[in-house]
Parts: structure tokens; C-alpha cells; sequence
């Protein structure tokens, strides 16, 4: 009974060496980017459907505060808005109409923490893996919710996320190229639309 | 060996016959105990379709209990009162299952072309509005609905319609698949729990009531985290405790008081034993006649069955009193059977009322005091006393001076009467009659649970939230009254409406679209869009979507949430919120036979007022009945003044409650009928043998313990029986002094004796 006891507990302890291993790329990928707290930017959207020949391209502004919330502008080929505010998500079309969005406000967060490479706060709803090739961190959603719509985000970039690619489950994907500079306050247009 | 008479043989048969009947109604009778007040009440009778349809379609609500979480541990808390939930029988945690959305798509794919929302149809007429559309989907960073049906619908019309579709039911935000609500930067983890309450013992309601509270409070102390919970599920196990409690309590207490005064008067166990042989032959009369009658038993029926105590005890007090002096029981025979005769008359009136409850303790009360009736005059007198039943000298004393004052009182009749005419007149005149029929004052639930009622209504957003029920003869006309009904809804600024109509149109709306598309390919309106997208796509020839394909798609959970089928009949709810209805609306679904707004309490105070209204005509036919009775019997003169002392107690102890309450409701009323039959019982015998010591002994023993019976009552916490229960004791006391005004006067009286017995009692 011993002998089977010391077994069993030196298999647990070689199991949870593995595990300690399993987990180093995500700890290494945690400091891979410096999270930033406030900061505005642009963005090149180019989103591939299977069915297209040509990516759909797009450009805009990003602003973001982690206190306030998070506003994606898209200015071209037409007007329209992503703004997360502390009670919601809410949708602006080329024709300025506000819509409230329910149950989005989950994957438009994700966005948020995504694109500041808030990975700390990303590690509790995706599993982190690096991919060696291309130096970039691997988000696989542990939701089940978000796992219907997003198969993998991956995460580019040193210091800063600078190139994004959403991949869909329906095969469809989104890669954005994204500059950001960390400011102290957001401009005050950009905060009225969040408050 | 003892003869026995045929009168006692023919008691004996029947007596088996509804034994053998009772215990077949208890061991495979279909009826079961019911608990809900609203249960007892008529469904609205000018729409007897929609309530039908109401209770179909919103019977769920009954099962439903909501949980909400709050604090910092609040989805570790959740966690794990799920997988508690799930080890428990009977209660079900209902967890988010969405459909998957490429299941979706690929179901509506057959109809992309017959679907359209309202926005949809007016770019139609722009090619320019229709490719900006289009572009501004197309570079939304995720939409899964435009990803996943550009390959099938590359006009955007389906994403359109079935993201707007969807969007427009979800009510709520998920945080890791659980659903939340942010109130005052709080949120609030909510858990739907469903409760097998279909069909199952009242105590079992207790039991899941009391078992999901502990746990409630054990993970509320673990997590440190506030919980909010609500659900009918803890009404109906509250107020079935109480009302099994007062049940017990009250009938333990009444039962023993009566028992006592037996003993103080007849200084003998045998009064004791036949009292309550006779109260248990009539509970079970009146038992099985409720089951035999009635599908539930409504426990509220039971508590109000508590006065067959009294009125039983009445006809035993007038044996006792009787059996063994001049004449025996046959001397009271007549007024037995003639009191027996009017109170059931009263009572069959109520049996027609629309109020189930009503017709419960009607048939209850009839059928338990025949058993009574036929026991006292048949079983009593046959049965071998070993010792004979006497009233105790000291008792015999006492009843003396009573009659005395009632004598006196009698000798003033007309002067009494006059002056409380007067005093009554004066009453009403100064403080109106004030009736208030508003269900929610006869609500008893505990403070703490109304209470969580409203924090969660609040936290839901239920508060202005209102359903309105459609019903039709066929799926397509329900979808187009729907539509219709939409359209108005639309007039409204700032109400949000959620309905299945936004998932499924009508065929003649689907039509609609087909042919809207239709057109707007034929004037190229798309071709700049696919073209700029590479893509080359014709409009399909019309297919619809109908209810019986949409209940085999993936939505079809939806569709059983808000359409029901019954009765070869269809309904539907659309559901209404952030404002409530203006006049306009209220109006015009008022004068749509077809549509109406679902609210209960609103309904059931509509309800108490109309039947109160019918009670007070059925009050009025009772009381002719009664007059007719008493002038049949007693000749005009007499029977008037017998009419009189009733109506007179009867309207003192309505405006005495009222100034006691300060408002009565229809079960004052009740409780009006209920002294009217009481009443008839003592004038009847005062009528039948005057002011004579055995009928003001039996009177009086009657009326305390009737009184010590509904006195009880008035102490229930249930505000309907304890306005009951308050009335009728009031009305008690009132009869009790009133009554004997229509005794025969002093000087007829004794002639009466003497015609009668041949000699006057001492």
C-alpha cells in the first residue's frame, strides 16, 4: 500500500512538472507586450472571404481607454462605429444611426484587450500558445460562446500589437495592421462618445 | 335482539354508499390539492379564448425561479450552485443553449429571398444606399451572420434579417456563457432554474422551496455574495404552509373550545363522542361531494370549510338539548329539516358562481350538513345510551336569565328595530359603502419575498414589461394579426418590442419581400454591389417559411416559447417594454377581439368587482328565497319579522367590518351568505318554538361556538379568510341579538307551548 502511495505520488508530481512546462510559452507570451492603459491610433483592415477573390479593405481610428471603454471608427470605404462604453455596446452606421448591441459586449472586449495586448486579462477566457514561426501569440477561446464565432486570434508584435488576424470558424478571416502611441487622455471627442 | 326503524336502515345504506364512494375518490380519484389563490378565481369571461391561451402559453412562468448573483466570488458562486441544482430531483438549471449560427443560416437558406427587415425594404430603391449597406457590413471587423451567409446570400438580406432577428429577442449580455445584467457599475450573474411543480403534493413544494433556499443561503455565507431569488414557486410554498398551519390550528383550537363548552354544559363524554362522530360524518359528506364535484380541492376551500364545525355543532346542540326532554327529536324535526332546507337554498345560489371557491364550500357545506342533518335525526335516536343526555342544572339557571333579557329585548322589537334602521341608514349615509376589489390586498406573502419580487422585476427590466396575447384559428392569420399588431407597436417611441415575428413573417409578408426583391433585380439595383464584389447572384422564385417548417429548424425552441397550439386554436405572445403602453394603444387592443394585454392582477380586481356584483345579486335572490320560506311557513306578518333581524345583522356586520378595515371585498360578501344561513337556523327556531329555554340553550351554545369558530378565523394572516372570518363573527353576534325580535310575543308564546306540548316550560 505504501509502495503504491510513493507511486502515486511521484506521478503526480512528474504530471505537474509537465503541466509547468506545458504552461512556460503562455507565461513567456504574458511579457511579450507591455499593456497599454490609454492610447489612440489607425488601423488597415483587410478581411478575406472565402468566397471573394480580393480582401475587403478598410481603414480607421482606434481609441481606447481601459476605464472608459473603446471606440472603432472606421472612416473608409464608408463611415461606421464599434463603441464600447461601460454600459454596453452600441453600433453607429454611415447613416449615424445608434444601435445597442446585446451579447456582444464580451467579444467587442476581447477586441479591446487584444489590440492594448492586455494578454493577463485575455488569459482567462483564451488558452495561450506561441507560434515560433512568426513570434506571435495563439488565442484559442475556452467560451463556448465565443468559440462559435472565433476559432483563433493571433497577436504580432514587440511591445505593442501591431498586426492582428481573427480567424473565423467559418474560415473567413481578418487581418488588421494596427499603430498605436499610448497618450495620457483621450481626445475630448473621443471621451464624450464614451461617457 | 334491538329493532331497528326503517328511517335508521335507509341512514345506514347511504351512509355506506358515500363512505365506499369517499374512499374510492381517495385512493383513484383524478382531483388534486390546489394552492394558488388566482387558481380559485373565473378566467376573463369576455375572452374566455385568451385566457385559455395565457395560461398555454405562460403555464412555464409557474415553474420558472431566477437567481441573480452579485459580489467579487460571483461566477465561482454560480458555479457551483449549478452542480448542486443538478444533483437535485425536480429542479432543473437551465443553461444558455445557443444555436449554432451556421445551422441557422443553412436552415433559412431555402427562404433567403422571402425574408426582409423594414430597413431592408426601403434601400431597395437605391442601388447607391444598397452597395453602401453592403461595404459597411462587409468591414465590420465581425459579424458572424454577413460571414457566414455572404456565400449564400450575397445581398446581405439574410444577415440583415437574422442578425436583427435575433438581436431584437436577446434581452441580455453573457459573460462566460452565463447571462448578466450591470445595474448602478454592479453586475449581476442570473440563473434560470426550472421546477418540476406540475402535478405534485403541496409538500413537495415545500420541499424545493426549502431546499433551494438553503441553498441559497449556505452559498450566499461560502462566496460572501448577495443573492437575489424569485419565482411562485416560494409564494405557493409559503402560503400553503400557512394555510395548513391555520388549517390544523384553527380546527384544533375551534374543535377543542366546542368540545369544552359540551362538557361544561352536559357534565358527560357522551355529548363529546356524538359531536364529533356527527363533524366527522359530515367532513367526510362534504369531502367527497368537493371531490367528487371538482377536479382540485383548494386548500383555501378547507379553511373555509372550518365553519361546517359550527353549523354542525348547531344542529347537535339542538338534539342534545331536545333528545331527551317532551318530544324527543322529533319535536325539532321540522325545524331541522325546514333550517337544513333554506341554508342549502342559500347555498346552491353560490354554486353557480363563477368563483370556484364559491361552489367549493357551497357544495362542501350542503353536502356536509345533510350528512350532519341525516345523522342527528336518524343515528342519534337510535343508539343505545347507556346514560341519558342532560343540560346541567347550573346551565338550566343560567339560560333562564338569559331569556329573560331576551324577553325583554323581544317585548321592544318594533323600538329595537326602528333604532337600528335608523343607525344603519345614518351610517351609510355619513360613510359610504367603500368596496376595494384590488387583488394584491389579499396577498399574504411574506414582506421579504414581495420584496425580491420587486428588486428583481427592477434588475430585469420587467417593470414596465408588458404581454400582449394574440390568438387565431391558423398559423398564417396569428402571424398577420401579429404583424398588425406590430405595426401599431411601432407608433410608440421608446417601447421595445420582442416577438417571434421578427424570426418568422407571415407568408403574405414573406410574399411581400419575394416580390419587393423581385422587382428591385429587375431594375438592376444589385448588380453594382455583386459586380464590385465580383459576384453574380439571382433573386429565387417565392418559397415560404411556414410555422411547421419553423418547428423543425434550429429555432425551434424559440418558437415554442411564444407560439402555442391548443385546442386546434393557435396564440402568441409579443412582449413590450422600456415604456408602458400609451392610452391609444391600450385602446385599440381593447377593441381587437383577437389581441389582449396579459395582466392577472389587473384581470383578477376586474374579475372581484364584476362577481362581486353578481354575489350581491345572487345575495338578493337569496335572501327573496328566504322571505318566500319564512312567509310560506310563517304567514306574511311573521315571516317578514323573521326577514327582519337577519338583514339587520347582516348590514351591521358589513359596516362594522368596513369601519374595522377600513374597506370590504367580495369575501365580506361571502361571508354575508354565510351569516344569512346561519341566521335562517336561529329565526327558524325561535319562529318554530319561541322564546322556550331549550331553543335559547341550543341558540345560544350554537352561536358562542360559531362564534369561537370564525372568531378564529378573523386571526389569519390570509386577508381573505381573515376578513371572512371577521364578518361572519361580527354577523354572529348581531343574529345572536337580533334573532330572538322575531320570536312569537310572550303572550303567544306560551298559548304556543301549550298548543303544542300541552303544558308551558319552566
Amino acid at each position: 500500500m505504501a509502495k503504491l502511495l510513493r507511486i502515486l505520488g511521484l506521478t503526480l508530481l512528474l504530471s505537474a512538472r509537465v503541466n509547468a512546462t506545458e504552461l512556460s510559452p503562455s507565461i513567456n507570451s504574458l511579457a511579450q507586450f507591455n499593456p497599454l492603459t490609454v492610447a489612440t491610433g489607425t488601423f488597415v483592415q483587410n478581411k478575406f472571404f472565402t468566397v471573394l477573390k480580393n480582401p475587403i479593405s478598410s481603414t480607421g481610428n482606434i481609441y481606447f481607454d481601459q476605464k472608459l471603454g473603446f471606440i472603432w471608427e472606421t472612416t473608409q470605404p464608408i463611415y461606421s462605429a464599434m463603441i464600447l462604453k461601460q454600459d454596453g455596446l452600441y453600433s453607429v452606421d454611415h447613416l449615424q444611426q445608434v444601435k445597442r448591441i446585446k451579447n456582444a459586449g464580451s467579444i467587442a472586449a476581447i477586441l479591446m484587450n487584444a489590440i492594448s495586448g492586455d494578454v493577463a486579462t485575455l488569459s482567462k477566457e483564451f488558452t495561450l500558445s506561441e507560434n515560433n514561426k512568426n513570434q506571435c501569440v495563439q488565442l484559442t477561446p475556452k467560451n463556448e460562446v465565443i468559440a462559435k464565432v472565433m476559432r483563433v486570434i493571433e497577436l504580432c508584435g514587440s511591445g505593442t500589437v501591431e498586426h492582428l488576424v481573427l480567424f473565423e470558424t467559418s474560415g473567413n478571416r481578418t487581418e488588421i495592421d494596427v499603430t498605436l502611441s499610448a497618450i495620457n487622455q483621450l481626445p475630448e471627442a473621443a471621451r464624450a462618445q464614451l461617457q | 335482539m334491538r329493532s331497528y326503524n326503517k328511517g335508521f336502515k335507509l341512514y345506514i345504506v347511504q351512509l355506506i354508499c358515500v363512505l365506499t364512494l369517499g374512499l374510492y375518490q381517495l385512493e383513484w380519484g383524478s382531483w388534486q390539492i390546489e394552492t394558488n389563490i388566482l387558481s380559485l378565481l373565473p378566467t376573463s369571461s369576455h375572452q374566455q379564448d385568451a385566457a385559455k391561451a395565457k395560461t398555454a402559453l405562460f403555464q412555464q412562468a409557474n415553474q420558472r425561479v431566477t437567481v441573480a448573483i452579485s459580489g467579487e466570488r460571483s461566477i465561482a458562486a454560480y458555479r457551483e450552485l449549478a452542480e448542486v441544482i443538478k444533483t437535485f430531483d425536480g429542479i432543473e438549471y437551465q443553461e444558455i443553449k445557443l444555436p449554432e449560427i451556421s445551422d441557422v443560416i443553412a436552415f433559412y437558406a431555402p427562404y433567403r429571398d422571402s425574408v426582409l427587415t423594414p430597413n431592408y425594404q426601403q434601400l431597395l430603391s437605391s442601388s447607391l444606399a444598397l452597395n453602401d449597406f453592403v461595404i459597411g457590413q462587409l468591414t465590420q471587423i465581425s459579424n458572424p451572420f454577413v460571414s457566414g451567409s455572404l456565400a449564400i446570400a450575397p445581398r446581405l438580406n439574410l444577415a440583415d434579417f437574422l442578425y436583427n432577428g435575433l438581436s431584437s429577442l436577446q434581452s441580455f449580455d453573457t459573460e462566460q456563457g452565463i447571462i448578466t445584467v450591470t445595474q448602478q457599475n454592479k453586475t449581476y450573474y442570473i440563473m434560470p432554474i426550472k421546477v418540476d411543480v406540475d402535478g405534485f403534493s403541496v409538500k413537495q413544494t415545500q420541499l424545493f422551496s426549502q431546499q433551494l433556499q438553503d441553498q441559497f443561503a449556505r452559498i450566499e455565507q461560502r462566496f460572501q455574495v448577495d443573492l437575489l431569488y424569485s419565482g411562485v414557486l416560494f409564494h405557493t410554498a409559503e402560503s400553503s404552509k400557512q394555510a395548513e398551519y391555520e388549517m390544523s390550528t384553527f380546527g384544533v383550537i375551534s374543535l377543542l373550545a366546542v368540545l369544552l363548552m359540551i362538557l361544561v354544559v352536559f357534565r358527560s363524554a357522551v355529548p363529546v363522542n356524538l359531536a364529533v362522530g356527527v363533524l366527522v360524518i359530515a367532513l367526510v359528506y362534504g369531502l367527497t361531494a368537493v371531490v367528487t364535484f371538482f377536479d382540485q380541492l383548494h386548500l383555501l376551500t378547507l379553511v373555509f370549510a372550518v365553519t361546517l364545525i359550527g353549523v354542525v355543532i348547531d344542529y347537535c346542540f339542538h338534539a342534545f338539548v331536545s333528545i331527551n326532554e317532551n318530544g324527543g327529536l322529533k319535536s325539532i324535526r321540522t325545524a331541522l329539516f325546514l333550517g337544513f332546507f333554506t341554508t342549502a337554498l342559500g347555498y346552491a345560489a353560490l354554486i353557480f358562481s363563477p368563483l370556484i371557491l364559491l361552489g367549493q364550500v357551497a357544495v362542501f357545506m350542503i353536502f356536509g350538513l345533510l350528512g350532519a342533518l341525516l345523522t342527528v335525526l336518524f343515528l342519534l335516536p337510535s343508539l343505545p345510551l347507556k346514560k341519558p343526555i342532560r343540560v346541567q342544572p347550573v346551565i338550566w339557571q343560567i339560560t333562564g336569565k338569559l331569556q329573560s333579557v331576551l324577553l325583554c329585548l323581544n317585548a321592544k322589537r318594533m323600538v329595537i328595530s326602528f333604532l337600528l334602521i335608523v343607525i344603519l341608514g345614518v351610517t351609510v349615509a355619513v360613510d359610504e359603502v367603500n368596496f376595494n376589489d384590488d387583488i394584491r390586498l389579499l396577498n399574504s406573502s411574506p414582506a421579504a419575498l414581495i420584496n425580491n419580487e420587486i428588486a428583481m422585476a427592477k434588475l430585469m427590466g420587467y417593470q414596465h414589461s408588458q404581454r400582449i396575447v394574440i390568438t387565431a384559428p391558423d398559423s398564417e392569420a396569428l402571424l398577420q394579426r401579429q404583424e398588425t399588431l406590430l405595426a401599431k407597436l411601432a407608433q410608440q417611441d421608446g417601447l421595445k418590442v420582442k416577438s417571434i415575428g421578427s424570426l418568422l413573417p407571415s407568408v403574405a409578408r414573406q410574399q411581400q419581400s419575394n416580390d419587393l426583391l423581385h422587382a428591385a433585380d429587375l431594375q438592376q439595383r444589385f448588380s453594382p454591389g455583386l459586380a464590385s464584389l465580383g459576384l453574380t447572384d439571382s433573386v429565387d422564385a417565392f418559397k415560404p417559411l411556414t410555422l411547421a417548417a419553423f418547428n423543425e429548424g434550429p429555432l425551434q425552441q424559440l418558437a415554442e416559447l411564444y407560439i402555442y397550439q391548443y385546442e386546434n386554436k393557435y396564440a402568441l405572445w409579443v412582449e413590450t417594454s422600456g415604456t408602458p403602453l400609451n392610452t391609444e394603444l391600450i385602446s385599440w387592443i381593447q377593441e381587437q377581439n383577437d389581441i389582449s394585454i396579459d395582466d392577472k392582477p389587473g384581470e383578477v380586481s376586474a374579475a372581484l368587482t364584476k362577481y362581486r356584483h353578481a354575489l350581491l345579486i345572487l345575495f338578493a335572490g337569496a335572501v327573496l328565497v328566504v322571505a318566500i320560506v319564512l312567509c310560506i311557513r310563517f304567514g306574511l306578518y311573521n315571516g317578514l319579522l323573521g326577514l327582519l333581524p337577519i338583514l339587520l345583522s347582516a348590514g351591521s356586520a358589513l359596516l362594522l367590518t368596513q369601519a374595522l378595515l377600513g374597506h370590504l371585498n367580495i369575501f365580506n360578501l361571502l361571508a354575508v351568505l354565510l351569516i344569512l344561513a346561519l341566521a335562517i337556523d336561529y329565526v327558524i327556531f325561535y319562529q318554530e318554538h319561541s322564546l322556550r329555554r331549550h331553543t335559547v340553550l341550543a341558540i345560544t351554545l350554537s352561536a358562542i361556538s360559531s362564534a369561537l369558530v370564525f372568531g378564529v378565523l378573523a386571526l389569519s394572516v390570509t386577508p381573505a379568510v381573515q376578513s371572512f372570518g371577521l364578518t361572519v363573527m361580527l354577523g354572529i353576534l348581531f343574529v345572536f341579538i337580533l334573532a330572538p325580535l322575531s320570536a312569537p310575543k310572550v303572550t303567544e308564546h306560551n298559548d304556543l307551548e301549550k298548543h303544542r306540548y300541552g303544558h308551558v316550560h319552566e
